[in-house]
Protein backbone atom coordinates (compact mmCIF):
# COMPACT_ATOMS: atom_id res chain seq x y z
CA UNK A 1 0.00 0.00 0.00
CA UNK A 2 2.76 2.71 0.80
CA UNK A 3 4.30 1.07 -1.95
CA UNK A 4 1.43 2.00 -4.14
CA UNK A 5 1.14 5.17 -2.55
CA UNK A 6 4.68 6.54 -3.39
CA UNK A 7 4.17 5.42 -7.13
CA UNK A 8 0.81 7.39 -7.60
CA UNK A 9 2.64 10.55 -5.79
CA UNK A 10 5.30 10.02 -8.71
CA UNK A 11 2.33 10.13 -10.83
CA UNK A 12 0.93 13.37 -9.45
CA UNK A 13 4.39 15.00 -10.09
CA UNK A 14 5.24 13.98 -13.22
CA UNK A 15 1.72 14.71 -14.15
CA UNK A 16 1.77 18.36 -12.48
CA UNK A 17 5.38 18.83 -14.39
CA UNK A 18 3.43 18.27 -17.41
CA UNK A 19 1.17 21.25 -16.97
CA UNK A 20 3.14 23.28 -15.09
CA UNK A 21 5.11 26.13 -16.80
CA UNK A 22 8.72 25.06 -16.30
CA UNK A 23 11.25 27.07 -13.79
CA UNK A 24 15.02 27.99 -14.70
CA UNK A 25 15.19 30.76 -11.94
CA UNK A 26 16.27 33.40 -14.46
CA UNK A 27 13.95 36.22 -15.17
CA UNK A 28 13.62 39.00 -18.37
CA UNK A 29 15.36 42.41 -17.86
CA UNK A 30 13.90 45.47 -20.17
CA UNK A 31 16.14 45.42 -23.37
CA UNK A 32 15.54 48.07 -26.18
CA UNK A 33 17.68 45.77 -28.48
CA UNK A 34 17.80 41.84 -27.77
CA UNK A 35 16.16 39.18 -25.49
CA UNK A 36 17.54 39.90 -22.29
CA UNK A 37 17.85 37.06 -19.26
CA UNK A 38 19.43 37.35 -15.54
CA UNK A 39 19.81 34.59 -13.55
CA UNK A 40 18.04 35.08 -9.87
CA UNK A 41 21.46 34.14 -7.95
CA UNK A 42 23.32 37.04 -10.02
CA UNK A 43 20.59 39.53 -8.80
CA UNK A 44 20.57 37.92 -5.06
CA UNK A 45 24.60 38.58 -5.23
CA UNK A 46 24.10 42.28 -6.54
CA UNK A 47 21.07 42.92 -3.95
CA UNK A 48 23.30 41.57 -1.39
CA UNK A 49 26.28 43.77 -1.90
CA UNK A 50 24.02 46.40 -2.34
CA UNK A 51 22.84 46.13 1.52
CA UNK A 52 26.12 45.04 2.75
CA UNK A 53 27.58 48.75 1.30
CA UNK A 54 24.73 50.89 2.65
CA UNK A 55 24.82 49.01 6.28
CA UNK A 56 28.41 48.82 6.13
CA UNK A 57 28.70 45.03 7.41
CA UNK A 58 31.47 42.59 6.74
CA UNK A 59 31.79 39.88 3.51
CA UNK A 60 28.82 36.82 4.74
CA UNK A 61 26.76 39.14 6.90
CA UNK A 62 24.27 39.65 4.08
CA UNK A 63 22.52 36.80 2.25
CA UNK A 64 19.82 37.06 0.10
CA UNK A 65 17.57 34.46 -2.14
CA UNK A 66 15.68 35.32 -4.73
CA UNK A 67 12.33 33.20 -5.24
CA UNK A 68 9.71 33.19 -7.68
CA UNK A 69 8.07 36.43 -6.66
CA UNK A 70 10.65 38.35 -4.19
CA UNK A 71 13.52 38.72 -3.09
CA UNK A 72 14.51 38.02 0.47
CA UNK A 73 17.64 39.66 2.01
CA UNK A 74 19.01 37.75 5.40
CA UNK A 75 20.78 40.46 7.39
CA UNK A 76 23.27 39.45 10.14
CA UNK A 77 23.89 42.50 12.30
CA UNK A 78 27.25 42.83 13.95
CA UNK A 79 26.70 42.74 17.86
CA UNK A 80 25.90 46.00 19.84
CA UNK A 81 25.25 47.93 16.24
CA UNK A 82 21.93 48.81 15.57
CA UNK A 83 20.89 48.70 11.73
CA UNK A 84 18.39 50.95 10.62
CA UNK A 85 15.98 48.71 8.60
CA UNK A 86 14.38 51.84 6.31
CA UNK A 87 17.92 52.37 5.14
CA UNK A 88 18.35 48.51 4.10
CA UNK A 89 15.25 48.30 2.64
CA UNK A 90 15.92 51.51 0.68
CA UNK A 91 19.35 50.25 -0.37
CA UNK A 92 17.45 46.72 -1.47
CA UNK A 93 14.84 48.70 -3.52
CA UNK A 94 17.13 50.89 -5.15
CA UNK A 95 19.08 47.37 -6.85
CA UNK A 96 16.13 45.83 -7.80
CA UNK A 97 14.87 48.75 -9.03
CA UNK A 98 18.06 49.74 -11.15
CA UNK A 99 17.55 46.29 -12.95
CA UNK A 100 15.22 47.29 -14.66
CA UNK A 101 13.04 44.19 -14.51
CA UNK A 102 9.88 43.42 -17.02
CA UNK A 103 8.24 42.50 -13.77
CA UNK A 104 9.72 43.92 -10.59
CA UNK A 105 10.14 41.74 -7.34
CA UNK A 106 9.31 43.24 -4.14
CA UNK A 107 12.43 42.75 -1.42
CA UNK A 108 11.95 42.16 1.94
CA UNK A 109 14.85 42.75 4.87
CA UNK A 110 14.95 40.54 7.83
CA UNK A 111 17.32 41.15 10.17
CA UNK A 112 18.57 38.39 12.54
CA UNK A 113 18.27 38.98 16.34
CA UNK A 114 21.39 37.25 17.02
CA UNK A 115 24.44 39.45 16.16
CA UNK A 116 27.35 38.66 15.22
CA UNK A 117 30.56 39.05 17.04
CA UNK A 118 33.45 40.81 16.45
CA UNK A 119 33.40 42.14 12.88
CA UNK B 1 15.91 27.31 -32.09
CA UNK B 2 16.60 23.54 -31.12
CA UNK B 3 14.00 20.83 -32.38
CA UNK B 4 13.05 20.19 -28.97
CA UNK B 5 9.53 18.88 -29.52
CA UNK B 6 7.90 20.77 -26.05
CA UNK B 7 4.53 19.91 -27.20
CA UNK B 8 5.26 15.82 -27.46
CA UNK B 9 7.51 15.93 -24.67
CA UNK B 10 4.78 17.46 -22.57
CA UNK B 11 2.31 15.06 -24.01
CA UNK B 12 4.64 11.83 -22.43
CA UNK B 13 4.98 13.51 -19.83
CA UNK B 14 1.88 13.41 -18.82
CA UNK B 15 0.83 10.21 -20.12
CA UNK B 16 3.91 8.74 -17.70
CA UNK B 17 2.17 10.70 -15.19
CA UNK B 18 -1.51 9.18 -15.62
CA UNK B 19 -0.13 5.75 -15.80
CA UNK B 20 2.00 5.89 -12.68
CA UNK B 21 -1.22 7.71 -10.74
CA UNK B 22 -3.29 5.11 -12.08
CA UNK B 23 -0.96 1.92 -11.07
CA UNK B 24 -0.02 3.74 -7.31
CA UNK B 25 -3.96 4.09 -7.04
CA UNK B 26 -5.07 1.16 -7.85
CA UNK B 27 -2.19 -0.56 -5.52
CA UNK B 28 -3.06 1.49 -2.61
CA UNK B 29 -6.81 0.44 -3.35
CA UNK B 30 -6.03 -2.98 -3.68
CA UNK B 31 -4.54 -2.67 -0.12
CA UNK B 32 -7.40 -0.49 1.34
CA UNK B 33 -10.47 -1.65 -0.62
CA UNK B 34 -11.42 -5.22 -0.29
CA UNK B 35 -14.24 -4.73 -3.16
CA UNK B 36 -10.73 -3.63 -5.85
CA UNK B 37 -8.23 -6.04 -4.08
CA UNK B 38 -10.88 -9.22 -5.40
CA UNK B 39 -11.37 -7.38 -8.59
CA UNK B 40 -7.48 -7.45 -9.28
CA UNK B 41 -7.38 -10.51 -8.58
CA UNK B 42 -9.84 -11.57 -10.84
CA UNK B 43 -8.07 -9.82 -13.40
CA UNK B 44 -4.94 -11.09 -12.82
CA UNK B 45 -5.77 -14.71 -12.84
CA UNK B 46 -7.37 -14.20 -15.62
CA UNK B 47 -4.22 -12.35 -17.62
CA UNK B 48 -2.53 -15.46 -16.26
CA UNK B 49 -4.18 -17.70 -17.95
CA UNK B 50 -4.37 -16.08 -21.04
CA UNK B 51 -0.56 -15.82 -20.88
CA UNK B 52 -0.47 -19.76 -20.26
CA UNK B 53 -2.73 -20.39 -22.83
CA UNK B 54 -1.02 -17.94 -25.56
CA UNK B 55 2.24 -19.63 -24.82
CA UNK B 56 2.35 -22.92 -26.96
CA UNK B 57 1.08 -21.32 -30.07
CA UNK B 58 4.66 -20.63 -30.55
CA UNK B 59 6.63 -23.32 -29.25
CA UNK B 60 10.56 -22.65 -29.41
CA UNK B 61 13.82 -25.09 -28.26
CA UNK B 62 13.30 -26.19 -24.79
CA UNK B 63 15.49 -23.35 -22.48
CA UNK B 64 13.04 -21.02 -23.91
CA UNK B 65 10.10 -22.77 -23.73
CA UNK B 66 7.77 -20.60 -26.14
CA UNK B 67 8.63 -17.50 -28.52
CA UNK B 68 6.47 -15.31 -26.49
CA UNK B 69 8.56 -15.32 -23.38
CA UNK B 70 11.41 -14.11 -25.43
CA UNK B 71 8.86 -11.44 -27.01
CA UNK B 72 8.11 -9.68 -23.66
CA UNK B 73 11.58 -8.55 -22.97
CA UNK B 74 12.19 -7.96 -26.55
CA UNK B 75 9.13 -5.20 -26.36
CA UNK B 76 11.14 -3.63 -23.30
CA UNK B 77 14.29 -3.49 -24.70
CA UNK B 78 12.15 -2.33 -28.08
CA UNK B 79 10.61 0.55 -25.66
CA UNK B 80 14.09 1.20 -23.94
CA UNK B 81 16.11 2.24 -27.38
CA UNK B 82 13.02 4.16 -28.24
CA UNK B 83 13.76 6.32 -25.55
CA UNK B 84 17.23 6.58 -25.90
CA UNK B 85 16.76 7.19 -29.22
CA UNK B 86 14.37 10.18 -28.48
CA UNK B 87 16.66 11.44 -25.59
CA UNK B 88 19.44 11.61 -28.50
CA UNK B 89 16.58 13.70 -30.58
CA UNK B 90 16.34 16.54 -28.04
CA UNK B 91 18.19 19.59 -28.29
CA UNK B 92 20.62 20.92 -31.39
CA UNK B 93 20.29 23.55 -33.71
CA UNK B 94 23.77 24.95 -32.60
CA UNK B 95 25.81 25.77 -35.65
CA UNK B 96 29.41 27.71 -36.41
CA UNK B 97 28.12 30.26 -39.01
CA UNK B 98 26.87 33.50 -37.50
CA UNK B 99 25.93 35.19 -40.39
CA UNK B 100 26.24 34.47 -43.83
CA UNK B 101 25.00 35.60 -47.10
CA UNK B 102 24.58 34.76 -50.95
CA UNK B 103 25.62 37.14 -53.82
CA UNK B 104 25.61 36.05 -57.91
CA UNK B 105 28.76 38.10 -58.86
CA UNK B 106 31.07 38.46 -55.09
CA UNK B 107 29.79 34.89 -54.29
CA UNK B 108 29.03 33.36 -50.85
CA UNK B 109 29.95 35.18 -47.45
CA UNK B 110 29.65 33.05 -44.24
CA UNK B 111 30.97 34.98 -40.79
CA UNK B 112 32.30 32.26 -38.40
CA UNK B 113 30.57 32.36 -34.81
CA UNK B 114 34.15 32.00 -33.19
CA UNK B 115 35.20 35.13 -35.17
CA UNK B 116 32.54 37.45 -33.13
CA UNK B 117 33.18 35.69 -30.04
CA UNK B 118 36.92 36.34 -29.98
CA UNK B 119 36.13 39.98 -30.79
CA UNK B 120 33.53 40.04 -27.69
CA UNK B 121 36.44 38.52 -25.39
CA UNK B 122 38.43 41.32 -26.61
CA UNK B 123 36.48 43.79 -25.78
CA UNK B 124 35.58 42.14 -22.32
CA UNK B 125 39.09 42.03 -21.45
CA UNK B 126 39.97 43.87 -17.95
CA UNK B 127 36.16 44.56 -17.39
CA UNK B 128 35.85 44.56 -14.03
CA UNK B 129 32.45 43.37 -13.90
CA UNK B 130 32.04 40.72 -16.34
CA UNK B 131 34.96 37.48 -15.54
CA UNK B 132 33.83 35.17 -19.13
CA UNK B 133 31.74 35.33 -21.74
CA UNK B 134 30.44 33.14 -24.80
CA UNK B 135 28.49 33.66 -27.98
CA UNK B 136 27.04 30.91 -29.61
CA UNK B 137 25.21 30.79 -32.94
CA UNK B 138 21.97 28.39 -33.81
CA UNK B 139 20.07 28.27 -36.68
CA UNK B 140 16.58 29.44 -36.96
CA UNK B 141 13.64 27.49 -35.57
CA UNK B 142 11.22 28.44 -38.44
CA UNK B 143 11.73 27.67 -42.09
CA UNK B 144 10.74 31.01 -42.45
CA UNK B 145 13.40 32.42 -40.79
CA UNK B 146 16.69 30.87 -41.36
CA UNK B 147 19.13 33.62 -40.56
CA UNK B 148 21.13 32.14 -37.72
CA UNK B 149 20.20 33.20 -34.09
CA UNK B 150 23.22 34.33 -31.37
CA UNK B 151 23.14 33.82 -28.14
CA UNK B 152 25.71 35.80 -26.06
CA UNK B 153 26.39 34.76 -22.34
CA UNK B 154 28.11 36.58 -19.76
CA UNK B 155 29.38 35.47 -16.72
CA UNK B 156 29.03 38.65 -14.04
CA UNK B 157 31.66 39.03 -11.06
CA UNK B 158 30.05 38.15 -7.48
CA UNK B 159 28.14 41.09 -6.50
CA UNK B 160 28.39 43.13 -10.07
CA UNK B 161 24.66 45.00 -11.12
CA UNK B 162 23.15 42.94 -13.92
CA UNK B 163 22.05 46.76 -15.19
CA UNK B 164 25.65 47.45 -15.62
CA UNK B 165 26.45 44.30 -16.92
CA UNK B 166 23.12 44.74 -19.16
CA UNK B 167 24.32 48.23 -20.26
CA UNK B 168 27.68 46.45 -21.37
CA UNK B 169 25.76 43.56 -23.36
CA UNK B 170 23.67 46.34 -25.54
CA UNK B 171 27.06 47.76 -26.53
CA UNK B 172 28.45 44.76 -27.42
CA UNK B 173 25.98 43.37 -29.45
CA UNK B 174 25.74 47.00 -31.37
CA UNK B 175 29.02 46.78 -32.38
CA UNK B 176 27.65 42.92 -32.83
CA UNK B 177 25.24 44.72 -35.57
CA UNK B 178 27.84 47.14 -36.84
CA UNK B 179 30.52 44.13 -37.75
CA UNK B 180 27.85 42.28 -39.21
CA UNK B 181 26.07 45.21 -41.39
CA UNK B 182 22.58 43.46 -40.41
CA UNK B 183 20.56 42.89 -36.92
CA UNK B 184 20.27 39.23 -36.25
CA UNK B 185 18.31 37.86 -33.35
CA UNK B 186 20.24 38.11 -30.13
CA UNK B 187 19.30 36.68 -26.59
CA UNK B 188 21.84 37.78 -23.63
CA UNK B 189 22.05 35.45 -20.61
CA UNK B 190 23.68 37.12 -17.52
CA UNK B 191 24.09 34.61 -15.57
CA UNK B 192 27.05 33.13 -13.34
CA UNK B 193 29.33 30.08 -13.74
CA UNK B 194 32.69 28.76 -12.89
CA UNK B 195 34.41 31.36 -12.94
CA UNK B 196 32.31 33.69 -11.19
CA UNK B 197 32.69 31.27 -8.10
CA UNK B 198 36.84 31.35 -8.70
CA UNK B 199 37.20 35.06 -9.47
CA UNK B 200 37.08 37.50 -6.09
CA UNK B 201 34.41 39.36 -5.36
CA UNK B 202 33.64 42.81 -6.86
CA UNK B 203 35.49 45.10 -3.69
CA UNK B 204 33.75 47.55 -2.10
CA UNK B 205 34.21 50.91 -3.61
Amino acid sequence: MAGGTVVALAGAGLLLAAVKGGRRGRRAMLSGRSALVVDDETIAAAISRKVRLAANLAPGQVATTVTRNRALVHVHPTSGMTLDPAVLTAAAAEEVASLRLRKTIPAQIRVATKGAVGR
Amino acid sequence: MNSTNRAMNRLLLATAGLVLLAAGLLAAGAGLVPAVREQWNAVATGLLERWQALLPTAPAPEPLGSWWSLALPALLLLGAAASIFWLTRQGGGRTGTAASEQDPESGDTAVDVSYLAAAVDEALKGNRAVVGSSLTAWRGRTKRNTAPALRLTLQARKGASPREVADLAEDLVGAIDALLGHHPTVLVRIGSGVRTKLARAHRAG
